[in-house]
């Protein structure tokens, strides 16, 4: 399996976090608040539809509201693939972080 | 809160919906609109337009490269495989190619001729406020147009008519010599023109200014070439010229313009100032009684008249009250002459083009050509159209395999449109390339042809380019479309199990562009036998006299009976005739009222002035009566001979030699009819013959006419030479031949024969083309049904016959289709012509037989290579 980006894992991390609410905008909004930088929206539609074509998340259309200018909401979930490259990514980073208990400081 | 002020941007969100990728495009613009939406009400509606734009561009390039990345990657599969595609069928896809660059070349250059034609005096700054004032003159039932009006009238106009702003009278005279230090330099013609010349026509001057150049006497203004041919340079502002005679008339040299442009209706090497003879004429004639100058003579007729008109004139109006200031002051002058004249007015967008009028300024083009060749590019590109759609969907029916493929992995419809789309274009891309290159090539023989200059730098111009790229994008879509939108409709299950033999519709549709293109190539035979047959009869008609071997010597000095003895004494001299007028050059008109009648009865006639001996000299025959001669001292005075028109139009026969005519618009000269001549022609084959007289002049003529013998044309023209030179010290001898100039009477028309010969040749060709690649494709589609023929015992012959008939059952509709097309057509373009041919029967047959044979010899060729394989081969094929 391939590894995941950063920007992959983040977008798999909210999509889990956020639960029901997994679409677009909260996406969104949960990368700004964790990485406290600005990102363009188009930044995440790409890995998201990577993540997707590649089955590591699934999607279904909600209904179309007025807020949105008749558009609707789709809604990702993460399919079991995802889940096991998430556990896959982390055991890695705690492998890489092992023994290392600060930054910077030696 | 409405909703309206709280959307986003509607630029933005139409660039958003087309950026973003089909699979987010919907959801998208709807992320972006709520979160728009959440900052109009956190921070306000400028906040969030800012945010939304600065979004919308940062997403566009990284949507783009997403975009542009998988398309190339699905361009590159398209490009190899339609590489691949050529390659396999290398002579189909050549023919294919080749059919399409010759169409293209053959529609490039016909635009270039086209647009040049249509060009004509675009360059004018104002034009659309440029009137010429034409003149309709009518006596006794008879109406010349012209294009030259009276003198008087342009600045009679003026006076008196506000609407005009500015106006100006153009001349052309014969002959000038000018004088620089011992250089005498001489030119053919030169132009006078009125003060304001320069402020109506846009020319940019290089020296000078345009508002005085023509405001003094004596002033000249040169175009560059020709200030370059006197001094060698352009800044001779001031320099002065002289005509090299005993009372000289010196000139000022006050402006140097660029050259005229070749697509302007009048060209001339130097233009005088107009008052510059009345000027002169003042200072001639102080002593004598003051005459007229011509430029004041409402019946000197040689002046191109121009008309600026203020803005939002009516024409028309105008018009009205040109006729209105005629009947003021000159409407008893004409009444008692029997005159009706109209004076229109014609925009200067129409003077080259729509122009056909007795004394044009140089060879006005004609718009019926420009239609025609315009046609002739349509049709030579509708066929290599038509090939190239054909050719696609014959082999339609192997990609269908792929494009059964391509669907089962997904593709959709619209990818396979584009993909057969671009396929498409990208062949006509070819095709242009190849057509470009066979323009380049073509170039200087079509430049010879037309007469015309084109240059490669003109065929990169805007208008050819952005023509060029029409015609890419038009052929391309039009023959990927067929292939494109049916191809793709395929069931891929049936394609891919290979159930899919070329479709019904497909054949039905191939089947009806062969027949188009060959009913066009057939039409085009017709016109070309229909044209060459015109041009050999107007070439070898008999024109009442004999044009052949005839010099005719223009005389600078008094011609004698000596000069004529002289000129006889050579034995290779025929005959040998004084004259003011010679037939091919332009004629006056003479009013007459035969003896007998009523005034009002009156006959009209180009009137022709003659020396002895000029009747024998050009052959012409004499019906009734005699021609003129020194027997009888009283032809001098009253002696005139009329053509059988003439004759015929009074309703005189031979017990009327000898009646008077009155010569009405010459003092009421009378005249006795010695002789009616046959009819013979003067003008050009377009106009017919009209009534004509002929009036002696017994001693001395303009022309001299000589008879030669054909034997050794070379030395009897070195003998006139040397014989003229000695009569007439240092004056040039100048001569041309009749036929030649009878020739020249229609350059237009011999123009138009010649291009519409080999473009129509190339439409052919480009028919044929097709017509075997298809031929070959669908017995290669047989070659089961002939293997399995043969094995059951089909003679070769048999197999060629049956092969052949379908594709000949349409070659023959063609023909039925083209030939009253044809017959319309062409016997319209006949009427153009006062004498011409009829269309007769065997041009058909010949274009059917041509038609039929080329076909039977393509389709038995590919037959026969079918028929004669071996049968083992094809059933193989499976």
């Amino acid at each position: 399996m391939k590894l995941l980006t950063r920007a992959e894992e983040m977008i798999l991390l909210s999509i889990l976090r956020l639960k029901d609410n997994a679409y677009c905008v909260p996406i969104f909004d949960e990368i700004q608040r964790i990485t406290q930088k600005k990102w363009t929206m188009g930044g995440i539609y790409i890995p998201l539809y990577r993540l997707e074509k590649n089955g590591y998340v699934g999607s279904h259309l909600g209904q179309p509201t007025a807020e949105r200018g008749g558009k609707s909401k789709r809604f990702y979930w993460l399919t079991p693939k995802g889940l096991k490259s998430l556990e896959a990514i982390k055991k890695i980073e705690k492998a890489m972080w092992e023994g290392l208990t600060q930054v910077g400081t030696d | 809160m409405t909703s309206k002020k709280n959307s986003p941007p509607r630029l933005g969100q139409w660039l958003l919906k087309n950026a973003l990728p089909d699979y987010v495009s919907k959801v998208g613009t709807g992320d972006y609109e709520e979160i728009y939406k959440r900052i109009v009400e956190l921070e306000g509606r400028s906040k969030a337009r800012r945010w939304y734009w600065s979004q919308v561009i940062k997403a566009l390039p990284l949507f783009l490269w997403d975009y542009l990345y998988w398309s190339m990657e699905m361009f590159k599969n398209y490009l190899k495989i339609a590489f691949r595609n050529l390659k396999r069928q290398k002579g189909f896809s050549l023919i294919n190619i080749s059919g399409l660059a010759i169409g293209m070349a053959c529609c490039l250059l016909i635009l270039l001729y086209v647009s040049d034609e249509l060009s004509f005096d675009r360059f004018h700054k104002n034009g659309d406020r440029i009137y010429r004032i034409l003149s309709y003159s009518t006596i006794g039932g008879t109406t010349r147009n012209f294009a030259i009006s009276p003198s008087a009238l342009a600045p009679a106009a003026a006076e008196s008519i506000p609407e005009i702003e500015l106006y100006c009278r153009l001349y052309e005279f014969g002959n000038m010599r000018l004088q620089h230090g011992e250089n005498i330099h001489e030119f053919p013609t030169w132009h006078s023109a009125d003060e304001d010349f320069f402020s109506i026509f846009s020319h940019d001057f290089i020296e000078g200014n345009p508002d005085t150049a023509l405001r003094q006497p004596y002033s000249l203004v040169l175009p560059k070439s020709t200030a370059i041919r006197i001094f060698g340079r352009t800044d001779v502002l001031g320099e002065t010229l002289h005509t090299p005679n005993e009372n000289p008339l010196e000139v000022k040299i006050t402006g140097v313009i660029e050259d005229i442009p070749k697509n302007s209706h009048y060209h001339f090497d130097m233009l005088l100032s107009t008052l510059t003879f009345r000027a002169r004429q003042n200072e001639q004639q102080q002593d004598r009684q003051r005459r007229q100058s011509f430029l004041d003579e409402p019946y000197y007729f040689q002046a191109y008249s121009y008309l600026f008109l203020q803005e939002n004139a009516d024409p028309e109006d105008v018009q009205a009250k040109i006729m209105a200031v005629v009947e003021a002051r000159w409407g008893d002058l004409l009444r008692q002459r029997g005159v009706t004249r109209e004076y229109p007015l014609q925009t200067l967008k129409d003077i080259h083009l729509r122009s056909n009028y007795e004394a044009e300024l140089g060879h006005p083009g004609n718009i019926n050509y420009v239609y025609l060749f315009s046609a002739v590019a349509l049709l030579v590109l509708i066929i290599a159209c038509f090939n190239f759609i054909n050719l696609s969907t014959a082999k339609s029916a192997k990609r269908a395999k792929e494009v059964g493929l391509r669907k089962v992995f997904g593709a959709y419809k619209k990818q396979l449109i584009k993909q057969f789309m671009g396929e498409s274009i990208l062949l006509s891309m070819f095709g242009l390339v190849l057509g470009l290159i066979l323009v380049l090539l073509a170039l200087p023989i079509f430049n010879n042809l037309t007469n015309k200059q084109f240059n490669t730098y003109q065929l990169l111009s805007l208008t050819v380019i952005l023509g060029l790229f029409t015609i890419i994008m038009v052929t391309g879509f039009i023959a990927g479309s067929f292939p494109a939108f049916v191809l793709s409709s395929f069931h891929p299950v049936e394609t891919v199990q290979g159930k899919f033999a070329s479709g019904k519709k497909s054949s039905l549709l191939r089947r009806f562009l062969v027949v188009i293109q060959f009913a066009i190539s057939i039409f085009m035979i017709i016109g070309i036998l229909v044209i060459l047959k015109q041009l050999d009869f107007m070439k070898n008609k008999d024109f009442g006299f004999n044009k052949n071997h005839m010099v005719v010597i223009i005389n600078r000095g008094r011609v004698t009976d000596a000069f004529k003895n002289q000129l006889l004494q050579n034995p290779e001299v025929v005959s040998v005739s004084f004259s003011h007028s010679v037939p091919g050059q332009y004629l006056g008109d003479d009013t007459f009222l035969p003896e007998g009648r009523s005034s009002e009865e009156t006959v009209r006639a180009s009137a022709f002035f003659i020396g002895y001996d000029f009747i024998e000299t050009y052959e012409m025959e004499i019906v009734w009566g005699r021609d003129f001669s020194k027997k009888f001292p009283s032809d001098t005075r009253e002696g005139i001979i009329i053509n059988q028109k003439m004759a015929a139009d009074i309703g005189w026969g031979e017990s009327d030699i000898g009646k008077e005519l009155v010569n009405v618009s010459s003092n009421n000269a009378r005249k006795k009819v010695i002789g009616i001549v046959k009819n013979f022609h003067h003008k050009s084959l377009k106009m017919e013959i009209n009534p004509t007289v002929l009036n002696l002049i017994p001693q001395g003529g303009r022309y001299t006419t000589v008879r030669i013998k054909p034997e050794d044309v070379a030395s009897t023209l070195g003998f006139l030479e040397g014989l003229y030179q000695k009569t007439f010290p240092g004056q040039e001898f100048e001569y041309y031949f009749i036929d030649d100039d009878f020739r020249s009477k229609y350059p237009e028309e011999e123009k138009v024969q010649k291009i519409y010969f080999y473009f129509g040749f190339l439409a052919i060709f480009v028919a044929f083309l097709g017509l075997y690649a298809l031929a070959s494709y669908t017995i290669e589609q047989k070659t089961k049904e002939v293997g399995i023929r043969k094995v059951l015992g089909a003679k070769t012959q048999g197999l060629v016959f049956s092969l052949s008939k379908e594709f000949l059952k349409w070659v023959l509709l063609a023909n039925i289709l083209a030939w009253p097309t044809a017959f319309i057509i062409m016997n319209n373009w006949l009427k153009n012509f006062a004498y011409r041919i009829d269309i007769a029967w065997w041009m058909f047959i010949a274009s059917g037989i041509l038609t039929m044979t080329i076909a039977v010899m393509t389709i038995s060729y590919q037959a026969f290579k079918s028929a004669i394989s071996d049968p083992v081969e094809a059933l193989r094929y499976e």
